[in-house]
C-alpha cells in the first residue's frame, strides 16, 4: 500500500469537489469492507482517501409518507431493527444475507451497492485485466465457475451486491450529488453492462457519489423476499440470488418484479420472467416455464453451465417461497 | 521400568485434562511467533516470482537499498523460477510497509519461459518443460504387484473401472509462515512457527555453515501446520541472513497469498481403478494406474491397494511435476486420496452386486480391530434403519470410509524432570505444542507418575536446547513424548526416594511412594514430597532418560461414517453428522484427543466439500489465492461429531494425528453418491458438479 492522504469532511458538498479535482486518484471510504482491502490488494493506490463518516446526513434514515431515504453510510448492522426500514421484508432478509455479522457492523449501505466486482481477475493485481484498463477478460478461457451467465461481454464479472437487486424489485432509487446538481435516479438504471463500460459498474461521473437510498412507501404493500444461494453459508457471496416483490390475490399474481443477483454483470431485471408470470395463476408448472423463459438467453461459460439450473431452480424456489409467506 | 496403569487406576492419563495452557490462549497472553517483538526489530518481506516459469537474468537492487528505511537487501535468490511465487530476493525495513515498498523498487529481469500447469498436459512429450534441461515432466513408473493379476480378474464375476481425481489442498494454518532472527554476537536466536525446533536447528546450522551449539530455536505456542512446517524452510534462512547484515532482529512473516502458493500442499491425484469381485463379494483382484503433482515437488503416490484385501493385485504411479509451489507432506500424506478412490469404488461395486457396503467390507477387511469398528460405528449412525429419506428438495444419503496409520514413538526422544528443594517440578522436552495439546499432556504424564497435582508440574517446551523430540508430524509425538516423560519423571522420583533413605538411614527399598507420601516400612513416621525435596537442601534433582520400549505401540485402524443432506435443486451437500471410531492405543487425554479427531475431520470436510488450489492455465496464477476464494468450511458448515476411542490401552500411547484425517472423504462422497444416486468421482463436491452430475442423469434416463 502507497502513502495517502486521509481526510474526514464534514460537509457533503466539499466531496464532489474533491472527486472532481482527484477523480481515479481518490477513493471514498465508509466501512472500508471493500475500499481497504481494493487498497491492501493493490486495485487502488489513492493518493486521497475521503472518510464518509463524519457527514452527518449520509448517517442517518428517514421517512415521509412517500418514501424512506436512507442515507448511504448508515450501516448495515442498523437497519434490520429500523422499523420505516422493517416495512420491507425483504428488504431486510437482504441485508442480513450479506457477509457476515462483522462484514455488516462495519459495511454500509452505500458502499454494498457501489462495492467493485469479486471477480477473482479483478480483484488480483496479477491480472491486468479488461475492467482494469487492461486488454482482454481472463475469464473467457480462465477459472469461470462464478462468472456471469447473462449481460457478459467483453468482461464476465457479475455484481456482487444481495441488496441492490432487493432494492430494484422495490422499485428504488438513488440520490446522487455531483459539483452541479443532484439527481435521482432508479438503482436499476444505476448500473451499467460491460459493453457500455467495461471499466465501471455505474452510471456515478467522476464527480459523483450515492448519497441516499430511497424505498418508495408503497413499496411496503407488496410482499417482497430475498433468496440467496452461496456454497459456503459461513461466508459467501451469492452464487446465484433471487429477489421478488409483487402481489398474490387469491393465487394470481400481479406487478411481479424479479431481479436476479449472482448471474449478470449487474442485478439482472428478469423482465421476462415477469411478463410470463403476471396476471397468471400460480402453479409449479409457471414458475419453471417463466424461469426458464427469461434463462433462454444465457450464454454460460466453460465451467458455470450449472447457474443456469441453479438460476431456474431458485427462481422457482423463491417465489413459492414468497407465495408461502405471511 | 513400570508400564502405564489401568486408565481407571490413573488420575490424569487417561482423563478429561483442560489445556493447561488455555487461558494464556484465549486470554491473548499466549506469545506465538507472530506476537514476539523487540525495540528496533525490522521487518522483512520476500519478492516472488511473477511468472510460472522464468530465467532470473539479473536482480538489480539499487534503488530498494537507497529507500530511506531500508536496511538489508538480498538479492537473488535463485537462478531458475518455476512457479508463481517463488523466492527471488529479499528486504528488510523499519515497516512491512516500506519492505513491500522496497520490493517495488527491486528491478528483475526476467527471461520468461514457457509452462504448464495441467497435469494431463505436463505428461506429453511436447509440453514445456517445468524444469530447463530437464528431459522430461514426469518421475519414473513406480510399480508393485502381488499375486496374478490376469487370473484374479478371469476369476472375478463383477468388474468395476473407475477414474478418480482428487484436488489439491492447502494445509491453511491460521498462523501462516514465519519468523524472528536475532544475532547475539555470533548465535543465532530464532522464534519459529515450526513443528520440529530440532530439525530447524540442525538444518539451519547446516544451511548457515555454523555449529548447531550456536543456534536457538522457540516455538513456545503455535497456530497449526498440519504437515507445511517441517523446518528450516528458506524463509528461516533469508530472516537469519538478513538479520545478520541489519545487525538487528528481524521479523519476517508470509502474508495468506504466500502461504497459499510456496509453503506446500496436499498433491493432486488421478486414479484409474479396476477392481474384481465374485458374487458373494469375495475381491479377487485390484489393479491402479495413478499420477498426480506435487507441483514443482514430487509426492503424489498413494498406498495402494488401500486395506481391503486382495490376492491379486497390481499398481502403477508416476509423479508427474507442473509449475506450481512444491508440496509438502500433509495430514497422512498419500492416505486419503488412496482412502478416497478406494471407498468410492468399493460402494460402486456393493452397488453393483447388490450388498450392502458395510457387508462388503466387513468381507474383505482382515483387520480385526476395523471389524468391530465397522458395527460401532454402523450403530451409531443408523446403518441398518438408514432409508434415503426425501424432503421436498432434500434428500438424505450414507457412507463409509475407513483408514490405517503407523503412528508410533521415536526411540531417541529425551526429557528431562527437575525436581527442586520447594518442591516445585519441570519437564524440559523439545517437542513443540503445534495447537494439539502437547504441554499438556507432557504436564500430565509427569504428574500421574510423580502423583502430584498438574499444578505442581511446569511443563517447558518449544525450544530446542530442550532434550531433542522429534518434529511433531506422523503422528509420532505423542508416542514419542510420553514414554520419555514418564521415564524421566520415574527416575526423578526413584531418585528422590533414594536421597530420602539416605537422610532416614535406610536402604532404597524400605522407602515408598504414594500420594505425595514416603513412608518407610516398619516405621510410623511419613515424609511428604515437601519435606523430601527439602533434603535437597537447594539443589535439585535433573534426571534425562529416553524413550524406552512398552509404553507405545504402532499401528491404527478407523473407520468413520458420513450422512449427508443434498438440496437437489442447488447441489449443496450438507453434512448432517460425522461418527468416527478410531483406536490409538491408551488415549492419553480424552478431551484433547477428541479435538483431534473433530478438528481432523472439518479438514477433511474442507477437503471433500470446499477446497481446491486452482491455477489459471494462461497464465499459471492461482486465482484463488485467499480465504474468501480458497473456501474453507465455517462454523454453519459443521455437522453433529460423534467420535469413540476403541479402547485398545494395553497396547500403550499411539498417535492420533493423521489416522482420523484419512476415512471422511470416501465416507462423504459415498453418502452424496447413496443420496442423489450419481457418483462424483472428482472432489471437492461442489454445487455446480453436483448439479450437472443431477441434470446429466436426468438425461440419460430421458
Amino acid at each position: 500500500m502507497k502513502s495517502f492522504q486521509y481526510i474526514f469532511p464534514k460537509e457533503l458538498q466539499a466531496v464532489p469537489k474533491l472527486l472532481a479535482e482527484y477523480g481515479e486518484k481518490c477513493l471514498l471510504y465508509a466501512g472500508g469492507t471493500d475500499a481497504l482491502a481494493r487498497m491492501k490488494d493493490g486495485i487502488n493506490s489513492p493518493e486521497l482517501v475521503i472518510n464518509l463518516k463524519k457527514i452527518k446526513e449520509l448517517g442517518v434514515v428517514k421517512a415521509n409518507r412517500k418514501r424512506v431515504e436512507i442515507g448511504a453510510a448508515v450501516r448495515l448492522a442498523d437497519l434490520p431493527t429500523d422499523v420505516r426500514v422493517r416495512k420491507f421484508p425483504g428488504l431486510i432478509e437482504a441485508i442480513e444475507s450479506v457477509g457476515t455479522i462483522q462484514l455488516r457492523n462495519m459495511g454500509t449501505i452505500g458502499g454494498n451497492l457501489n462495492q467493485r466486482p469479486r471477480c477473482w481477475y479483478f480483484k488480483s493485481s496479477r491480472f491486468p485485466c479488461l475492467r482494469k484498463g487492461g486488454e482482454s477478460c481472463f475469464a473467457i478461457y480462465g477459472e469461470n465457475k462464478y462468472h456471469c451467465i447473462l449481460g457478459g461481454y467483453p468482461c464476465y464479472i457479475v455484481h456482487p451486491s444481495d441488496i441492490a437487486p432487493m432494492l430494484i424489485a422495490l422499485d428504488a432509487e438513488v440520490e446522487i450529488l455531483g459539483t452541479k446538481k443532484s439527481r435521482w435516479i432508479k438503482v436499476e438504471d444505476f448500473y451499467v453492462l460491460p459493453s457500455q463500460d467495461p471499466l465501471h459498474e455505474t452510471v456515478l461521473q467522476r464527480d459523483e457519489l450515492v448519497t441516499r437510498i430511497l424505498v418508495p412507501q408503497k413499496a411496503g404493500l407488496l410482499k417482497s423476499h430475498y433468496v440467496k444461494f452461496r456454497e459456503r453459508d459461513s461466508f459467501d457471496f451469492a452464487m446465484v440470488s433471487v429477489a421478488v416483490a409483487g402481489q398474490l390475490n387469491d393465487a394470481v399474481l400481479t406487478d411481479m418484479r424479479i431481479v436476479l443477483g449472482g448471474v449478470a454483470p449487474k442485478p439482472w431485471r428478469a423482465r421476462k420472467a415477469e411478463q410470463v408470470l403476471e396476471g397468471q395463476r400460480m402453479s409449479e408448472d409457471l414458475l419453471l416455464q417463466a424461469a426458464t423463459e427469461e434463462l433462454a438467453a444465457a450464454e454460460p461459460l466453460e465451467q458455470n453451465e450449472y447457474k443456469v439450473i441453479l438460476a431456474r431452480n431458485l427462481m422457482k424456489r423463491a417465489i413459492q417461497q414468497w407465495a408461502d409467506a405471511r | 521400568m513400570a508400564g502405564w496403569k489401568s486408565p481407571e487406576q490413573m488420575t490424569y492419563v487417561g482423563k478429561e485434562v483442560t489445556r493447561v495452557d488455555g487461558a494464556e490462549k484465549v486470554s491473548g497472553r499466549a506469545k506465538y511467533t507472530h506476537d514476539v517483538y523487540f525495540p528496533r526489530m525490522l521487518y522483512a518481506r520476500i519478492l516472488r516470482s511473477p511468472h510460472p516459469h522464468a530465467q532470473v537474468i539479473s536482480v538489480d537492487t539499487t534503488r530498494a537499498e537507497a529507500l530511506t528505511g531500508v536496511k538489508a537487501v538480498l538479492g537473488k535468490l535463485r537462478d531458475e523460477v518455476n512457479y508463481v511465487g517463488d523466492e527471488v530476493a529479499a528486504v528488510a525495513a523499519v515497516t512491512e510497509f516500506k519492505a513491500a515498498e522496497a520490493l517495488s523498487l527491486i528491478k528483475v529481469e526476467y527471461k520468461v519461459l514457457p509452462f504448464v500447469v495441467r497435469e494431463s498436459e505436463a505428461m506429453r512429450d511436447s509440453a514445456a518443460r517445468v524444469f530447463s534441461g530437464r528431459e522430461k515432466n514426469v518421475g519414473d513408473w513406480e510399480e508393485e504387484h502381488e499375486g496374478d493379476v490376469e487370473r484374479g480378474f478371469a476369476e472375478a464375476e463383477v468388474i468395476i473401472e473407475r477414474t478418480f481425481h482428487m484436488n489439491v489442498q492447502v494445509h491453511t494454518p491460521f498462523e501462516t509462515h514465519g519468523c524472528v532472527a536475532k544475532w547475539e554476537g555470533d548465535e543465532l536466536y530464532m522464534w519459529d512457527s515450526t513443528q520440529g525446533v530440532h530439525g530447524t536447528r540442525s538444518g539451519l546450522a547446516q544451511h548457515l555453515q555454523m555449529p548447531e551449539n550456536k543456534i536457538h530455536i522457540y516455538t513456545h505456542h503455535m497456530g497449526g501446520g498440519f504437515g507445511s512446517k517441517f523446518g528450516p524452510k528458506s524463509y528461516n534462512a533469508v530472516c537469519a541472513q538478513l538479520a545478520r547484515i541489519a545487525n538487528v532482529p528481524v521479523k519476517l512473516l508470509l502474508d495468506r497469498e504466500e502461504e497459499l502458493l510456496a509453503t506446500g500442499n496436499r498433491p493432486s491425484s488421478f486414479q484409474t481403478i479396476k477392481i474384481g469381485a465374485r458374487k458373494d463379494g469375495t475381491l479377487t483382484a485390484f489393479q491402479l494406474e495413478s499420477y498426480g503433482s506435487g507441483g514443482v515437488g514430487g509426492g503424489a503416490g498413494v498406498p495402494a491397494p488401500y486395506i481391503y484385501y486382495f490376492p491379486n493385485w497390481s499398481v502403477r504411479h508416476r509423479d508427474v511435476y507442473i509449475n506450481a509451489g512444491a508440496a509438502a507432506p500433509m495430514r497422512a500424506p498419500g492416505h486419503p486420496q488412496a482412502a478416497f478412490a478406494m471407498d468410492s469404488i468399493m460402494d460402486e461395486l456393493a452397488a453393483a452386486l447388490g450388498m450392502d457396503p458395510l457387508d462388503l467390507r466387513l468381507k474383505n477387511d482382515r483387520n480385526s480391530t476395523r471389524q468391530q469398528e465397522y458395527v460401532i460405528g454402523a450403530e451409531k449412525i443408523g446403518w441398518t434403519n438408514r432409508h434415503k429419506s426425501r424432503v421436498g428438495h432434500k434428500v438424505r444419503g450414507f457412507g463409509m470410509g475407513a483408514g490405517q496409520w503407523g503412528g508410533g514413538g521415536e526411540r531417541s526422544t529425551k526429557a528431562m524432570v527437575n525436581i527442586y528443594a520447594d518442591g516445585s517440578v519441570d519437564v524440559r522436552i523439545g517437542t513443540q505444542d503445534i495447537g494439539v495439546g502437547t504441554r499438556t499432556i507432557v504436564a500430565a504424564v509427569a504428574a500421574e507418575e510423580l502423583e502430584l497435582d498438574l499444578a505442581d508440574i511446569k511443563p517447558k517446551i518449544g525450544e530446542s536446547d530442550f532434550p531433542w523430540a522429534p518434529a511433531s508430524g506422523g503422528s509420532v509425538t505423542a508416542p514419542s513424548v510420553t514414554p520419555a516423560v514418564k521415564r524421566a519423571a520415574e527416575k526423578a522420583k526413584n531418585k528422590l526416594k533414594s536421597i530420602v533413605a539416605e537422610k532416614m538411614g535406610v536402604a532404597e527399598d524400605a522407602v515408598s511412594y504414594a500420594g505425595k507420601i514416603f513412608s518407610i516400612s516398619g516405621r510410623a513416621e511419613n515424609i511428604s514430597w515437601q519435606e523430601a525435596c527439602r533434603f535437597l537442601e537447594g539443589s535439585s534433582i535433573s534426571e534425562l532418560e529416553t524413550w524406552g520400549e512398552g509404553l507405545s505401540s504402532w499401528g491404527t485402524a478407523g473407520t468413520q461414517f458420513a450422512e449427508v443432506e443434498v438440496d437437489i435443486e442447488t447441489g449443496r451437500v450438507r453434512l448432517v453428522k460425522m461418527v468416527a471410531v478410531q483406536d490409538c492405543g491408551l488415549v492419553v487425554n480424552t478431551l484433547t484427543a477428541r479435538n483431534q479427531v473433530n478438528g481432523a475431520m472439518i479438514g477433511e470436510i474442507g477437503y471433500a466439500l470446499y477446497e481446491n488450489r486452482l491455477l489459471d492455465v494462461e497464465t499459471g496464477i492461482m486465482p484463488n489465492a485467499d480465504l474468501e476464494n480458497y473456501k474453507i468450511p465455517g462454523a454453519l458448515e459443521m455437522p453433529d461429531f460423534d467420535v469413540t476411542f476403541f479402547d485398545q490401552h494395553e497396547r500403550g500411547v499411539i498417535g492420533l494425528g493423521e489416522p482420523p484425517a484419512i476415512p471422511g472423504m470416501g465416507a462423504i462422497a459415498n453418502a452424496v453418491a447413496d443420496a442423489i444416486g450419481v457418483r462424483i468421482t472428482e472432489l471437492p463436491i461442489t454445487p455446480d458438479k453436483v448439479l450437472m452430475a443431477i441434470e446429466k442423469a436426468k438425461e440419460g434416463k430421458a
